[in-house]
């Protein structure tokens, strides 16, 4: 009954899922972005060969060290995570949980279904790597699988294990084990001096006490060396036999995981609707419910309205998010200051503030696609939205200026903070006489550049909502990779559009005022200046021509796939 | 009083959360034919009482029997007579509405899966949605995907968690006939929990009230209007439940 059950289920699920994707193909954008993602893969991971130039019994030992090591990262988040065995979906504790199947049964069930993607991905991991003469593609599959399988079915029974103990320490020694592995890695690069190599690196896994830790595991990856049919079925013994001892312990326990699996399962669907917020609890989410120091004001602009709002929306995170950037900032400045001499001269606080420099490159490209509180949310609200007396123009503009103003306010400090900490390099001094218009130049440039790319990544989403991911919710699947890596694309050359009026402007205006006798800094500036101000026309001048867009947008007859 | 068997016998049914208390003890017994209302405030610990139930989870405490058969003892073969029907129905998202059906029959082993199939289908009128998938039918339709999978099997004892949410006029009156048909032509024991008291005064013999994990009230309408005070001189169900939950520490039992 249950591997009835069980295949039926199996065959309907992925018969209706490559049928639905080859659907989808149909539609351009799907077929086009699918080609787009085939090409990148070929082109950078399998055209190349990453073992070359090494010898084939070597690239079987680092191939096998590799998948160790991986293995070993594997069992140590999975000491944490319950994983893929015990994150049951809500559909399968509805269905699956009140039927007649045991424990055991529920618990194989996920682990007959997992096996696809651990197949899947042995293929994958063998396009790219196991092509060699070194490997038997079909071994290397399979032993890959194999290990991977040991490694699930492992971490299957340490969850059901740890899911009896309620207690906060039974995340300890998944933690010790998970630190205990970079540790010790970084342990054995200094007493080698580094690995810089392959053969440096394979060097690195044989290194004690990591090499404690990885032979265990080496042992369930050593099918993927195999040359042979008996090589392989030989070394295949140990971790079918690992598979088997805890599947029997499995079956044999009886251990309940029911309130676990629900919780999980309650979590994985906040996720799938919210995204990563799904992850806090409740109670976090009450407590910081007084996170934002703003409130919205009952009188103002319409525009201003969904400025605060969005400003509201974004500053509210809980203070470990809070104490988690400082650390992390704490941690890169003392590094800078005092391991970064070896890169690059210069005093320890002037290492900090270019330091604070490549930061603020990060959080200006990266910003817009982490900070998505703009059209890209509230585009399957344009219900609610389109029925408020806003005009199409304010209501972009408010959107896209909530974004900006508390990014810019993140970045002018920085700027700032980097402006003072910049004294000294290489005996140079900057003064303030150079630093304050590049400063200035830089806080303008930052604002306008910013509200340049947010525009471009909203009228994206009003224009083109099929190409770019909408809501909280979780990743896209694989086939609608594709409409957003095109979606991308178009916002790729929509921003240069902005870029290039802006550059020629402000290159002008700078040789301009270099012509007319003023120094290089302040013509610098000035030329800077007046591209920013370009570009926050060109900005505005788009979210103009898009009202006629936005009154015509018909959230149900457009094909928008949100979570 | 003749005792009827009770299909769902419940004693002690208790399920804690660290300090939560969702289920408090809670005892009684519905028997073949009868149809329970469970009613309570959002947070009383119904969902909760029914999952353990429909052995979704392990109570902390407390004994469930379920046609005779003890839960904790004998899951597989309590689980094969009962069914329940969540509030909010998750559907497998790769599997059309007739591979659910299916699907439920593979794993109650029933031979006459297409008819059954056929018949709740053109009962609750998704004939045409068979090969949809779920993300093409509408909250209610899932709904209603849920209920058919639920009944593929004539169980004996069915616990419904707000059946009726998301259900069209005719989908209502179709989900109430068929539950007061079940009880009441075949003999099974049905749990109901709605906040729908028009529903529950209409289809059910009983009701059980709850509030944080406790039992305040059990019994008919008739039997609970005649133990409280307070009540205007015709009550309808509202007035009975906002009085019983304005006050909670009332508690009465069946005599």
């Amino acid at each position: 009954m249950f591997i009835n059950a069980c295949l039926y289920y199996l065959h309907c699920t992925s018969r209706n899922r490559v049928l639905g994707m080859l659907r989808r193909m149909r539609q351009p954008k799907y077929l086009i972005g699918m080609l787009a993602i085939a090409a990148y893969v070929y082109v950078f991971f399998i055209r190349n060969s990453f073992l070359e130039n090494v010898s084939p019994s070597e690239q079987r030992q680092i191939a096998v060290a590799g998948v160790a090591l991986m293995g070993l990262l594997q069992i140590s988040t999975a000491w944490i995570m319950p994983g893929r065995g015990l994150a049951f979906r809500e559909s399968e504790v509805q269905f699956l949980f009140p039927r007649p199947f045991s424990r055991f049964q529920l618990l194989m069930f996920k682990w007959v279904v997992g096996q696809f993607p651990l197949l899947f991905s042995g293929f994958i991991i063998g396009l790219i790597f196991g092509r060699t003469s070194a490997f038997t593609f079909t071994f290397f599959v399979l032993g890959f699988w194999l290990s991977q399988t040991a490694i699930t079915t492992h971490a299957l029974l340490y969850g059901l294990c740890r899911s009896q103990f309620k207690s906060k320490l039974r995340l300890v020694p998944g933690i010790a084990f998970l630190a205990a592995v970079p540790i010790l890695a970084v342990f054995a690069w200094i007493s080698i001096g580094g690995a810089q190599t392959l053969p440096e690196f394979l060097a690195l896994t044989e290194t004690k006490p990591l090499s404690y830790l990885l032979d265990p595991v080496k042992i369930l990856a050593a099918p993927i060396a195999a040359q042979s049919l008996f090589e392989f079925l030989q070394a295949a013994l140990i971790p079918i036999g690992v598979i088997l001892i805890h599947l029997v312990v499995i079956r044999w326990s009886n251990l309940p995981f029911e309130d676990d699996a629900l919780a999980l399962a309650a979590k994985i669907q906040e996720v799938r609707r919210s995204g990563l917020r799904g992850l806090r609890s409740k109670k976090t989410l009450v407590l910081a419910k007084p996170g934002s120091p703003w409130q919205l004001a009952p009188i103002g602009r319409d525009w201003q309205a969904l400025v605060w709002k969005n400003v509201i929306s974004i500053t509210r995170f809980s203070k470990q998010t809070i104490l988690r950037i400082a650390g992390v900032t704490f941690i890169l400045a003392y590094v800078l200051s005092t391991r970064g001499g070896d890169f690059w001269g210069g005093t320890g606080t002037t290492r900090i503030g270019f330091g604070l420099l490549a930061v603020i490159g990060y959080v200006t490209l990266l910003g817009p696609a982490l900070i998505r509180v703009d059209l890209r949310i509230d585009i399957p609200h344009f219900d609610v939205l389109k029925s408020m007396p806003i005009r199409a123009r304010s209501l972009i503009f408010g959107e896209v200026m909530g974004t900006v103003i508390v990014l810019w306010v993140v970045q002018a400090t920085v700027i700032v903070i980097a402006a003072i900490f910049i004294t000294e390099e290489e005996g140079q001094r900057f003064g303030w006489d150079v630093k304050a218009p590049l400063t200035a130049a830089a806080l303008i440039a930052l604002f306008s550049f910013d509200f340049a790319l947010l525009t471009c990544e909203n009228l994206i989403a009003l224009w083109m909502p099929g190409f770019v991911r909408l809501g909280r919710g979780a990743k896209p699947s694989l086939d609608q990779m594709g409409p957003y890596i095109l979606g991308a694309l178009v916002k790729l050359n929509v921003l240069v559009v902005f870029l290039l009026p802006a550059g020629l402007v402000g290159t002008a205006v700078g040789f301009l005022c270099k012509y007319l006798g003023l120094p290089p800094i302040p013509s610098v500036s000035i030329g800077i200046a007046a591209g920013s101000v370009i570009l926050a026309w060109a900005g505005f001048a788009a979210i103009q021509l898009s009202e006629a867009r936005y009154n015509r947008f018909d959230i149900t007859s457009e094909r928008i796939g949100t979570e | 009083m003749e005792t009827t068997r009770a299909l769902i016998e419940v004693t002690g049914l208790t399920k804690s959360y660290d300090e939560l208390l969702a289920a408090d003890h809670l005892d009684f017994r519905v028997p073949a034919g009868m149809i329970l209302g469970l009613l309570g405030p959002n947070g009383a610990g119904k969902t909760t009482s029914m999952r353990c139930m429909a052995g979704i989870i392990p109570p902390t405490e407390g004994r469930l029997l379920i046609g005779g058969c003890d839960l904790a003892l004998d899951p597989m073969r309590v689980k094969q007579e009962l069914a329940f029907v969540p509030d909010t129905p998750h559907l497998f998202e790769y599997l059309t509405v007739e591979e659910h059906l299916r699907f439920a029959g593979r794993v109650h082993q029933l031979h006459d899966v297409d008819e059954r199939m056929n018949r709740l289908l053109e009962e609750f009128e998704i004939e045409d949605k068979r090969s949809h998938l779920p993300g093409a039918l509408s909250r209610g339709m899932q709904q209603k995907v849920a209920i058919c999978m639920a009944f593929l099997h004539d169980p004996q004892v069915i616990f419904l968690d707000e059946p009726l949410t998301g259900l069209d006029p005719l989908g209502i009156r179709r989900m109430k006939n068929s539950i007061v048909r079940r009880a009441k032509e075949q003999g099974a024991a049905i749990i109901v929990s709605s906040h729908q008291l028009e529903l529950i005064e209409e289809i059910c013999d009983e009701i059980y009230v709850l509030q944080k994990g406790k039992k305040v009230i059990s019994g008919s309408l008739e039997f609970i209007h005649a133990e409280l005070e307070g009540l205007p001189d015709d009550p309808t169900i509202e007035d009975i439940f906002f009085h019983l939950t304005e006050h909670p520490d009332r508690e009465q039992s069946l005599s």
